[in-house]
């Protein structure tokens, strides 16, 4: 191989950078011989290329001394999830808190919200929402597991199957993490930078979802396929909302 | 012979803390800042129990996302550890006010240069500056990896010219 052509500035960058595969180097360095104007140009671009780093170099600040150890045992101390339930777990009992206190006070027009709670959670007359599908979503006194993560720029909410009649309650919050609890069945939660996977195979667990009003790119998918997606403001998803607003997405594609 | 999890962990570590470190001071301006994050996405890939296909892209990025998590909340989640500053530099003569003076003036230019190229191109600048390939910019930045040298040369001309401007408005 050999370069006949001029070198353009993704070759020159990648010969200086040591990115170009050795044949082509070899090709490169074979023109380079017999070009002057390529030649300097190369010339310039190690030039540029040291001053660049020379520049940057008036950014920097003593590095800090960190041991391994002290960051393995970080994270043997601080592991990735219960942190984030933990915060989790306080929000409720500080909304219980203050919830409470909002309803001891005279006139609160709460009262009637939690009649209505305590009717949907005390077993007897339960209030049910069906999904196009018929599957209900309950109360929360049935939570078999969740994760809660911060969602970044970008973040997908991947369910690994389709599940048969299973249908996810989705709602918007103010909170800044993406919420997810596994309601009276099992599922397993793995996360990573930006996606949170969620293995329901054989589970006939419901699911809850909040997901934050801030977070600008989510989506949810079920086996590969988009039920919801959240771009900013804009919310399109698959199925009904109930009468709380929460969007009820079916976890199983739809009959043909 | 299988090296372990932890192993393989350490040496990456011992490859890559200071690097991502001085990415993250370069970039935020705030060291303490930076020691916190490049620790953070550490400790996060420890907690994750294995290395994913390319472990130093996916410290970039959760770096990023830390970093991008505590400029728009203006709050860090967690202060994981106190970290003194490199003893070696302490034992060097301490500078004179002329020195710091330039030093400080030299610095806040570079800074304004730097600030001026568009974020991607800002991000490219120091990656490549710490030595990351190309399969790691592409990856962490969500580039077309063929294309990175183009632009890598765009963003240092960009640089060079906003630093230039800079020392003559001297």
């Amino acid at each position: 191989m050999h370069f006949d052509a001029h070198l353009d500035d993704e070759q020159i960058q990648r010969l200086l950078h040591a990115e170009l595969a050795p044949p082509a180097a070899a090709s490169a360095r074979g023109h380079l011989a017999t070009c002057a104007g390529c030649h300097a140009r190369v010339t310039d671009a190690e030039r540029d290329e040291a001053r660049v780093l020379d520049l940057l170099g008036h950014l920097d600040h003593p590095p800090p001394l960190v041991r391994v150890e002290t960051v393995v045992a970080a994270a043997r101390a601080h592991p990735a999830r219960p942190p984030a339930w933990g915060r989790w777990a306080a929000g409720i009992l500080l909304a219980l808190g203050a919830a409470g206190l909002a309803y001891a006070a005279p006139g609160s027009p709460l009262g009637g919200l939690v009649r209505r709670l305590v009717t949907w959670t005390d077993g007897t007359p339960r209030r049910t929402v069906s999904s196009p599908r018929g599957a209900r979503i309950a109360g929360t006194e049935d939570v078999t597991g969740g994760i809660a993560v911060a969602p970044g720029d970008r973040f997908t909410i991947a369910f690994s199957a389709d599940q048969p009649g299973g249908v996810a309650a989705v709602s918007l919050t103010d909170g800044v993490d993406v919420v997810v609890r596994a309601l009276g069945g099992t599922a397993t939660f793995g996360s990573d930078v930006d996606r949170l996977s969620i293995g329901t195979d054989g589970s006939s667990a419901r699911f809850q979802i909040e997901i934050p009003r801030r977070a600008p790119w989510v989506d949810i998918r079920v086996a590969g396929r988009s039920v919801l997606s959240k771009r900013g403001a804009r919310v399109l998803a698959e199925g009904e909302r109930d009468a709380d607003g929460r969007y009820l997405v079916p976890l199983s594609r739809p009959a043909p | 012979m299988t090296v372990s999890f932890h192993d393989r962990f350490v040496e990456l570590f011992d490859a890559h803390f200071q690097r991502l470190y001085r990415y993250l001071d370069r970039l935020s301006g705030e060291p303490e800042l930076a020691a916190d994050l490049a620790q953070e996405a550490f400790v996060r890939l420890y907690a994750r129990g294995s290395l994913p296909d390319a472990p130093e892209a996916w410290l970039i990025t959760v770096a990023m996302n830390l970093f991008r998590n505590v400029r728009s909340m203006r709050a860090r989640r967690r202060r994981l550890l106190t970290v003194p500053r490199a003893e070696a530099v302490l034992a060097d003569p301490p500078p004179s006010p002329a020195q710091t003076a330039v030093a400080t003036d030299a610095r806040e230019r570079v800074r304004a240069a730097l600030d001026h190229l568009p974020a991607r191109e800002r991000q490219m600048l120091l990656l490549r500056a710490e030595g990351y390939s190309y399969r790691d910019i592409a990856a962490a930045l969500e580039l077309n990896e063929a294309s990175v040298g183009t632009l890598l040369a765009r963003a240092k001309r960009a640089f060079r010219e906003g630093c230039e401007d800079e020392l003559h408005a001297l």
